[in-house]
């Protein structure tokens, strides 16, 4: 969620910056790829603990890292 | 078990977060290949995955923690009771973000996308202001929050910030 924030911003940033339409455009791309395998990643994860592994008690909570 | 991790309060709300996250991988689409019909479709289509998600969590668990979970206080309020509604607005934002693309493909779906996004993004800022009456009116009764949820403070910035840009944007394309 963070890193797809990130990129929107880079893409939209409103304001003038010499030579930094293309740039942050890339910045932003990079951004949005990360965030697409992070989601991936994390609900990978997110189905493996609830539906193939039974553990007690998680401790690490995979939805909060999407965030 | 996972009936039973959404049940229990406050940590489901956190499902919240996937929904929103699948937002910013739509509304990327829209930004870098808004001109491939393709990806206006896929965009499209994903969005409609992401607004069922929406609604399961904003109401689904709003009635399970209506129906099925012990009485809760209002020293229990903390910004994280946001999180179930913070995806409408998300959603809403992404919907209306992909509209100046799809109008082109197909102006009947861009409508369609329009009507449900503006829906949303009502009755989640109704729900988020309900809320947030009541996070104020208990910050003010019981002082601040429990340590392990002091960190959800920050969540009221989450449905707010993208409202003034989304009701913008409505005003622009319509």
């Amino acid at each position: 969620m963070g890193s797809g924030a990130l990129s929107q911003i880079f893409v939209n940033f409103p304001y003038p910056v010499t030579g930094g339409s293309q740039w942050m455009r890339d910045v932003g791309y990079c951004f949005w790829i990360l965030d697409i395998v992070l989601f991936v990643l994390f609900s990978a994860f997110l189905v493996i603990r609830y539906t193939w592994v039974s553990l007690p008690n998680p401790s690490v909570d995979f939805a909060v890292m999407l965030m | 078990m996972f009936v039973k991790y959404a049940m229990t309060f406050p940590q489901g709300s956190y499902l919240g977060a996937v929904p929103i996250a699948l937002d910013t991988i739509i509304t990327g689409i829209s930004l870098f290949y808004s001109k491939h019909q393709a990806a206006r479709w896929a965009s499209f289509a994903l969005w409609w995955i992401s607004l069922v998600m929406t609604l399961l969590t904003s109401f689904g668990l709003l009635i399970l923690q209506m129906s099925k979970q012990k009485h809760h206080s209002l020293e229990d309020v903390a910004g994280l009771w946001l999180m179930t509604c913070v995806p409408m607005i998300i959603t809403a934002a992404a919907g209306i973000g992909q509209l100046s693309s799809l109008i082109s493909t197909s102006e009947n779906s861009a409508i369609t996308i329009l009507i449900i996004s503006f829906l949303l993004w009502s009755i989640g800022l109704v729900q988020v202001h309900l809320i947030l009456a009541c996070y104020f009116w208990r910050l003010i009764s019981y002082k601040l929050p429990k340590r392990d949820l002091i960190i959800s403070g920050f969540l009221p910035l989450a449905p707010l910030g993208p409202t003034s840009p989304q009701f913008f944007w409505q005003r622009h394309v319509s």
